[in-house]
C-alpha cells in the first residue's frame, strides 16, 4: 500500500522533477522516472553537473546507447520506409485539372438536335395517345356525369341551404346547450340571426329573380342552343355529385410502371448475397463496407453503380454470379449488367440496373428501315447495347463471325448487317444460306451470288464462289500494288479506300461474302478443307483489300469452324451459347475467363449477345429486329439505288452461276489421259485441259490444277518421270493414273450410291 | 269497440304528439326564459331604479329546459362512463 502510494506520489510530482532534482541525495530516486529518458542528455549534464556517481552515470549512458540502436535513422530509411510521405507527391493541381472529366453544360437530350426531336416526338405521342384514349371513353363519361346528375342537383341545394341557415354554427350552438352555458347560448344564436339575414337578402333575389330569368332566357334559345346548355347543366350537376372513391375517369391513359430507386444500401446487400468470401469480410461488422467512388445515378433508362470491389475480387467474380446478384437486387435478370470499366483498375466494377428487361425493353427502329443508304466504309448500325444507345458496327477492313445457338436470333443479326451492306451500292453481296429456311430471301434480289439450302449443290456453289472470290483477291492485290507503284498517294495504307471503291474501273468495290450455317460448309465431308483453307486465307488477306467475310454459325466447334477462321475474325458477336468452349471458341480464348460469357444469357434474350472487336472493350448488343415484309421494303430500295448505280449483277440479272454444271474435274482429267500414260506431270495435264475446254479451264496454271485437285484427294506431289519440250528427261510434279482411277471409281460408286 | 277505445287512443296520440313537440321544443330552443326574472335577467328591488341581477339564471334571462337538462345528464354520465372504461 505503501509503496502504491509513493508511485503514485511520484507520478504526480512528474512536473517538478528539476525541484527534486535539486535536492541532494534525492536524484537516484527521480532519476529512475521513465519520461526522464527523453531528455536524457540534457539530464546527465545535468546530473554531472550536481556531481552523480560515475557508476550510475554509466548505467545512464548504456540505457542510452540501448534506445539510440532502436532509433537509428539510416537503418530505419534502409529496411522499412515503403510508402513515400504523404506531402509534396501525387499530381500536381494543374495536372488533376488537365485530366479532370469534364461534364456537359446542356444534358444530351436538350443539346443534340436529333435527341431534341426525339424527346418531342415522345412527349407529342404521349398526350395524342391520353387525349384518344379519353375521346374513346368520352360516351362513358358523359353517362356516368349524368346518372350523378341528381346527387349533385341534392348536394348544391343541401349546400346552398345549410349555407344560408349557419350550419356551421351548430355544433358550437349544441354544445353551449349541453354545457347549460345560456350566455354563450345566446351570443352565438344572435350571431346565427344576423348571418341567416344577410344570407337570405343574398340568396333570395337570386332564387326568385335570376333562376326564372335564366330559364326563361334559355328556353328561348335556338333547340341546338338548348340542348347544349342543358346537357353542360346536366353534366356540371353530374361533376358536383361525384364519389371521390369513385371517380368518372377510372384509369390513366399511360401506366408507367413503377422502377425503385437502386441505393447503396440494395447494392450493398446484393453483393453480400453472392458469397464472396472477401466481401463478406469487409460488408461485417469490423469491415470497411464497399467504396462507392461515384455517386448512383441515373444513366440511360436504368441506374448506374460505380463499386470499388475489395481487394481481390475482380469484376469476372461478379460477372460469373449476374445471376445470383440479379437476385439479390430482387431484379429480373435481364436488367442486371455488371461490367468492367476499362479505364480503372481491374476491382472497378460498373452496375448497371436497367428499369425493364432488355429482351422486352422497347428498341427504336432500325436507323435504315424508312430511307437512307449505308457506307461500309462507315459504321453501320445494328442495334442497340443494354442502355439503349446505338451500337454500330464499320464492316470494312473487317470480318465477323456469329455463333450462337439456333433460335436465339442469329440470323435475324446476320440480316441486319447484310441489309446494311446492301444498301451500300457498291457492295458486291455473295449470300449462302445453307439451313434452306429462306431466312435470307428478301436479299436475293440484291446478290451476286445466292444460296439456300442445305444439300451439297448450295454447298458446291458456296464452295464455288469463296474460289472466285480467292482469285479475285489476287487481281485485287495487284491492282492494289500496281496503283502503289503509280501513285502512293491513291493508296496510302495500301488498302481499298472509299475513293478506290467507288471507282467502278478498277474492280475494288467492297465484296461482302455471307454464309449462314457455315459449319454445313466446313465440315463438309467433300469441300470442307478447301472451304476452311479458302475462308482461312480470305479473312487474312481481304480485310485490306475490301473482301468481308460475314460467318454465321450455330455450332461452334473444332470441326465445324476451322481455327484459321476463328483465330483471325476481327468483329465476333456471340448469342446465347451452351458452355466455356462454344463461347471462347466464337469470342476468343478465354474470354469465358475474362467474364465475358454468352452462356449467361437466357432464351428469351433474343438478339442479345456479347459483341467482340467492334469497340475497346466487349459490350453487350441487341441487335435491330427487322421482319420480313421490312427486309423486303430495304431491299427493294437497295435494288432500286443499284439499279440507278448500273452495280446490280450476277444472280440479281437473273444469271444462274449458282446451279453451274458439277465439278467433274476428275473425270475430264482422266479422260485425257491416253490408254498407256501412267504416269503425268501436271504442268502437261493443265496445259491439255485448257486446251480441251477452254472456256472452263483455260486459266489453270499448274499450281492452281494442284489446288483444285487437292480437295477430290489426288496425290499431285508425286515425283514423275517424264521428257520435257526439248526432249530431256527429268523428274517433275505430277500425278499417278492409277490415284485418279480410284478416285473416280469412288465418285462414281457415291453418285449411284446417292 | 271503437266507442269504447277511441277516447284512449286520441289520449295515446295527444301523449305522443306533446312528446315529440317537447323533443322537438328541447332540440330547437334548448333555453326557455328565466321563470323569475321573466327573461330579463335582472330583479328590480323595491325601489323602482334599483336592480340586481338574477342569481338563477346568472343574469342572462335563460334557464335551460328541464328536458335538454335530464337529456344532458345521461348523455355527460354515458360521455364520462365510455371515456373512464376507455
Ligand atoms: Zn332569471
Amino acid at each position: 500500500m505503501i509503496n502504491q502510494h509513493s508511485e503514485h506520489h511520484d507520478h504526480e510530482y512528474d512536473d517538478h522533477r528539476d525541484e527534486q532534482r535539486a535536492e541532494p541525495g534525492e536524484h537516484a530516486r527521480v532519476y529512475e522516472f521513465p519520461s526522464k529518458r527523453e531528455d536524457s542528455t540534457q539530464d546527465k549534464t545535468d546530473y554531472e553537473r550536481n556531481g552523480g556517481t560515475a557508476e550510475s552515470a554509466e548505467r545512464d549512458t548504456a540505457g542510452e546507447v540501448l534506445e539510440g540502436e532502436l532509433v537509428d535513422e539510416d537503418e530505419q530509411n534502409i529496411t522499412s520506409q515503403v510508402d513515400p510521405p504523404e506531402s509534396g507527391r501525387g499530381p500536381s493541381f494543374w495536372e488533376r485539372l488537365n485530366q479532370a472529366e469534364r461534364r456537359a453544360i446542356l444534358p444530351t437530350w436538350l443539346s443534340s438536335r436529333n435527341q431534341l426531336s426525339q424527346a418531342a416526338k415522345w412527349a407529342g405521342g404521349h398526350y395524342a395517345h391520353a387525349a384518344g384514349y379519353h375521346a374513346a371513353r368520352c360516351p362513358v363519361y358523359a353517362a356516368k356525369l349524368a346518372s350523378q346528375a341528381p346527387r349533385g342537383t341534392a348536394r348544391i341545394i343541401s349546400g346552398t341551404a345549410r349555407w344560408v341557415f349557419d350550419a356551421e354554427g351548430q355544433p358550437l350552438r349544441s354544445a353551449a346547450a349541453r354545457r347549460e352555458d345560456a350566455a354563450e347560448y345566446l351570443r352565438l344564436t344572435t350571431q346565427r340571426d344576423a348571418r341567416v339575414r344577410t344570407r337570405l337578402a343574398l340568396t333570395l333575389p337570386v332564387l326568385l329573380g335570376g333562376l326564372p330569368l335564366t330559364v326563361f332566357l334559355v328556353t328561348g334559345l335556338p333547340m341546338l342552343l338548348t340542348g347544349a346548355v342543358m346537357a353542360g347543366l346536366v353534366l356540371a350537376l353530374g361533376a358536383a355529385g361525384g364519389h371521390r372513391d369513385k371517380p368518372v375517369v377510372p384509369g390513366r391513359a399511360v401506366v408507367s410502371t413503377q422502377v425503385a430507386k437502386l441505393t447503396s444500401d440494395i447494392v450493398e446487400r446484393a453483393l453480400a448475397s453472392l458469397g464472396i468470401a472477401e466481401i463478406n469480410k469487409v460488408m461485417g461488422p469490423r469491415g470497411s463496407g464497399i467504396a462507392f467512388p461515384k455517386p448512383i445515378t441515373r444513366d440511360g433508362p436504368g441506374w448506374r453503380a460505380d463499386i470499388d470491389l475489395p481487394h481481390g475480387v475482380t469484376v469476372p467474380d461478379i460477372v460469373e454470379r449476374r445471376e445470383k446478384l440479379a437476385s439479390g437486387l430482387r431484379r429480373p435478370l435481364g436488367c442486371v449488367w455488371p461490367e468492367s470499366d476499362g479505364t480503372e483498375h481491374a476491382g472497378r466494377l460498373v452496375l448497371w440496373v436497367g428499369d425493364q428487361d432488355m429482351a422486352q425493353a422497347k428498341q427504336p427502329a432500325w436507323p435504315l428501315l424508312k430511307k437512307g443508304t449505308a457506307d461500309l466504309f462507315q459504321p453501320v448500325p445494328f442495334g442497340t447495347d443494354q442502355r439503349g444507345r446505338p451500337v454500330a458496327i464499320t464492316l470494312m477492313y473487317a470480318n465477323l463471325l456469329i455463333g450462337a445457338m439456333p433460335g436465339v436470333g442469329k440470323t435475324f443479326a446476320l440480316r441486319v448487317l447484310l441489309l446494311a451492306a446492301a444498301l451500300d451500292a457498291r457492295a458486291e453481296m455473295r449470300i449462302f444460306e445453307l439451313k434452306g429456311t429462306g431466312d435470307l430471301e428478301s436479299l436475293e434480289k440484291v446478290a451476286h451470288h445466292y444460296g439456300s439450302g442445305p444439300d451439297d449443290g448450295t454447298v458446291e456453289a458456296t464452295l464455288e464462289s469463296l474460289r472466285e472470290v480467292y482469285q479475285d483477291l489476287e487481281k485485287r492485290a495487284a491492282t492494289i500494288t500496281r496503283l502503289a507503284r503509280e501513285n502512293k498517294a491513291l493508296v496510302p495504307e495500301n488498302k481499298v479506300t472509299p475513293e478506290l471503291a467507288a471507282r467502278s474501273d478498277l474492280g475494288l468495290h467492297p465484296l461482302v461474302v455471307a454464309v449462314d450455317e457455315c459449319q454445313e460448309l466446313f465440315s463438309h465431308p467433300e469441300f470442307g478443307k478447301e472451304a476452311g483453307e479458302l475462308a482461312t486465307a480470305i479473312i487474312k488477306r481481304g480485310r485490306a483489300l475490301g473482301v468481308i467475310l460475314i460467318l454465321a454459325t450455330q455450332r461452334p466447334d473444332k470441326d465445324s469452324l476451322p481455327t484459321g477462321v476463328s483465330a483471325n475474325v476481327g468483329i465476333r458477336f456471340c448469342l446465347r451459347v451452351m458452355g466455356q468452349m462454344e463461347n471462347d471458341m466464337v469470342l476468343g480464348t478465354s474470354m469465358y475467363k475474362n467474364g465475358v460469357r454468352a452462356s449467361t444469357f437466357t432464351a428469351k434474350d433474343k438478339g442479345i449477345g456479347y459483341l467482340v472487336g467492334n469497340a475497346d472493350d466487349p459490350q453487350i448488343a441487341r441487335s435491330a429486329y427487322v421482319d420480313n415484309p421490312a427486309a423486303d421494303a430495304i431491299t427493294d430500295r437497295a435494288r432500286a439505288a443499284r439499279h440507278a448505280a448500273g452495280t446490280l449483277s450476277g444472280h440479281a440479272l437473273g444469271q444462274t452461276t449458282t446451279d453451274r454444271k458439277p465439278d467433274t474435274l476428275p473425270e475430264d482429267l482422266l479422260s485425257l489421259l491416253g490408254p498407256d500414260e501412267d504416269k503425268v506431270w501436271t504442268e502437261t495435264a493443265a496445259t491439255r485441259l485448257a486446251q480441251t475446254w477452254p472456256e472452263t479451264y483455260g486459266s489453270y496454271t499448274a499450281d492452281q490444277l494442284t489446288a483444285a485437285l487437292k480437295p477430290h484427294g489426288i496425290k499431285t506431289n508425286r515425283q514423275v518421270w517424264g521428257t520435257d519440250e526439248h526432249g530431256h528427261g527429268r523428274n517433275r510434279r505430277g500425278f499417278h493414273r492409277a490415284d485418279l482411277a480410284k478416285i473416280v471409281a469412288e465418285r462414281n460408286r457415291k453418285r449411284e450410291a446417292g | 269497440m271503437t266507442p269504447t277505445l277511441s277516447p284512449l287512443a286520441t289520449l295515446a296520440i295527444a301523449a305522443l304528439v306533446i312528446t315529440l313537440g317537447y323533443f322537438a321544443t328541447c332540440v330547437i330552443w334548448p333555453f326557455k326564459p328565466c321563470k323569475t326574472c321573466h327573461g330579463t335577467g335582472k330583479r328590480h328591488a323595491r325601489i323602482v331604479t334599483a336592480f340586481r341581477l338574477c342569481t338563477r339564471c346568472q343574469g342572462t334571462g335563460r334557464r335551460i329546459r328541464i328536458g335538454r337538462h335530464l337529456y344532458n345528464r345521461t348523455t355527460s354520465h354515458r360521455r364520462r362512463r365510455r371515456t373512464r372504461h376507455r
